[in-house]
């Protein structure tokens, strides 16, 4: 009963230490937390630092971002939103917001976002590489996205530590949009408001001379055409507004997509900020595609346009009219219920999550951005980080313990050395001492007297040689054994004597040594 | 350190006792000791063919040995029951 009674108060007191061991010792690895978003736009900066994140949005098979420490393990439980459902159809495009609270023992993170579209020609990857400062913002709307024109089953953040992938952490969402509340309806498209045209996609300066991707987007509402209008789209500045792309038929298809890919200047672009990319559209009634577009059109009445400085940034744009209304990005201008075509996409900007106090534990997930897999994963990444810093600890008690009482037995040894052993030439210089203590006394001149006891002869086989005056003269040797039978005797004779004297003395060495042990070996017992 | 001042315990008493001893000379059958030993033992190695001296040399050898081994594990044992409250005590 008491042993019982034992164990469980030793399991109880266990379990008191793991839990009061535990925080402290996932506290201790916890450092400068770094919170990140992704969503629209992208950072205008990111730069330096020692860990980076990789977004990766899978069209057709999911979507991950990558996050990686090479300063040190990245932890956080990222939230991730697809941000827009804008799915499955060309010309639309994916937004993806994913927030979390990131910690690098580094204490600051780099990131790159992209896109892989699964086994789809299209796989592209647009990247923001650079550190990831205290929240950020990372696209997901790559110009490859638009024509897939294939669904996308979920959203996936992934991150890792050290470029080990087999030491990721992957987190999904479904792809879902929940429908505006009515009360946000801000406006409603109404007949005679002009259509609005944008440059919807990013234009990446490269060099002075390049850009590695311009992108103009055009979409209209329902699921026809918009009939009667024509558009162009232009970089003006560069090549004094020439049109790069338009579409002389006069109409405009749902998610009409122009893009240039890595476009060469003419000449080297001494400023981008004062070269345009615009998208005009015009609008002639009744034209037929064979019309030169230039001829019908009525830049005065109808003629829209948009052009913006290429800039390193993003910008939304849509185009709406009386009869196709369909807003995209900016503000929303109509109302859609039960559908959420009409919803604009985020505003661009970046938000800052403000992280924990450097040292904290990171702050529980908002529950109503908070993922299954997030809390699940963020969970489980707690537990285990608890179960190898609580491993560790004990490791390092463990050999603080064995440590301690190594060096106590070398103290202890080392003590009894000092203790017993004597200086070298302690017992030379003591005999030395006794000798001449002992030199003229009695005893000493006893000793001196004896001299020294050598052989007087040399051993041979011939045997002590006896004087015998009573039989007559000369020396006898009877125990001569140089040859006959007393040689065979004295050899047979060494044989007994040697045998019998080596086994004594080995049963006396062994009873002698297990005397000393407290082992009787003649009697069977202990002494 | 214990066995130095044990040693010199010892010493200081065989000082005393040569002291007390005085310092007569060796009477004569004192001085003729040595070579009658040395007789002795002549005759003993006269008798290498019988008797296997070089055994017997190893044998008392070993239990001379055997009795510093035993006495030195005494001792640490000795030693050690100062550490375990007595138990191992030689």
């Amino acid at each position: 009963m008491f042993r019982t009674r034992l164990r469980v108060g030793l399991a109880a007191a266990l379990a008191v230490l793991c839990v009061v061991i535990t925080p402290a010792a996932s506290q201790a690895a916890v450092g400068p937390w770094v919170s990140v978003t992704i969503g629209l736009p992208p950072p205008a900066s990111l730069s330096g630092g020692n860990c980076w994140v990789s977004f990766q949005s899978h069209l057709d098979s999911g979507s991950g971002a990558l996050m990686t420490g090479p300063g040190g393990r990245c932890y956080g439980g990222p939230d991730i939103t697809p941000g827009s459902d804008q799915h499955g159809e060309q010309g639309e495009y994916i937004e993806v917001h994913v927030s979390g609270a990131w910690h690098d023992s580094a204490g600051d993170c780099e990131g790159h976002a992209g896109f892989v579209l699964g086994d789809h020609p299209d796989n592209g990857t647009v990247r923001v590489a650079g550190s990831i400062p205290e929240g950020v913002v990372i696209p997901l709307n790559g110009a490859d996205v638009r024509d897939v024109g294939c669904d996308i089953a979920e959203v996936c953040f992934e991150y890792f530590h050290n470029s080990v992938l087999d030491d990721s952490d992957t987190v999904c969402v479904s792809k879902s949009i929940p429908a505006p509340a009515e009360t946000e309806t801000t406006g409603e498209c109404q007949e005679g408001e002009p259509v609005k045209v944008s440059i919807v996609q990013k234009a990446y300066p490269s060099g002075t001379s390049v850009y590695d991707s311009l992108e103009v987007s055009l979409d209209v509402a329902g699921g026809g055409p918009l009939t009667g209008w024509n558009f162009t789209a232009f970089e003006r500045g560069q090549d004094s507004g020439v049109a790069h792309n338009q579409n002389p038929g006069g109409d405009i298809p749902k998610g009409k997509v122009i893009r240039w890919v890595r476009r060469e200047a003419t000449d080297p672009v001494p400023d981008w900020s004062n070269v345009l990319a615009g998208v005009e559209v015009y609008h002639f009634d009744g034209a037929s595609p064979a019309d030169d577009w230039n001829a019908n059109q009525d830049p005065e009445s109808n003629r829209l346009a948009a052009s913006v400085p290429l800039d390193a940034s993003y910008w939304f744009g849509g185009i709406t009219d009386p009869g196709h209304c369909r807003w995209w990005f900016g503000e929303k201008v109509v109302n859609f219920p039960n559908t959420t075509q009409d919803e604009p996409f985020a505003a661009a900007n970046s938000q800052v999550i403000p992280g924990p106090e450097v040292g904290d534990p990171p702050e529980a997930p908002d529950e109503s951005n908070w993922t299954p897999w997030g809390g699940i994963l963020s969970v489980l990444n707690s537990i285990w980080n608890a179960i190898k810093d609580l491993a560790s600890s004990v490791a390092g008690i463990v050999g603080q313990v064995v440590s301690a009482i190594g060096g106590i037995v070398d103290d202890l040894l080392d003590g009894l050395v000092d203790l017993f052993v004597p200086a070298d030439g302690f017992f030379d210089d003591t005999l030395d001492g006794f000798s001449d203590a002992m030199d003229g006394t009695t005893l000493g001149n006893y000793v001196d007297a004896l001299g020294d006891i050598t052989p007087a002869g040399t051993s041979s086989c011939a045997g002590p040689s006896i004087s015998l005056p009573m039989v007559g003269p000369g020396t006898y040797q009877p125990l001569s054994a140089c040859s006959g039978g007393m040689s065979s005797a004295a050899a047979a004779t060494r044989v007994v004597i040697a045998v019998s004297v080596g086994l004594s003395a080995a049963f006396a060495v062994i009873r002698i040594v297990g005397r000393g042990f407290g082992w009787d070996p003649g009697t069977g017992g202990r002494e | 350190v214990i066995v130095e001042a044990f040693v010199n315990l010892l010493v200081g008493v065989a000082d005393l006792i040569f002291s007390a001893l005085g310092h007569a000379a060796a009477p004569g059958f004192v001085r003729n000791l040595g070579g009658q030993l040395s007789t002795i033992v002549d005759y003993s190695a006269s008798m290498g063919a019988w008797v296997p001296w070089s055994a017997l040399g190893v044998a008392i050898g070993a239990v001379m040995a055997a009795h510093v081994i035993s006495l030195s594990v005494k001792v640490i044992r000795m030693l050690l029951s100062l550490f375990t409250g007595g138990g191992g005590a030689a």
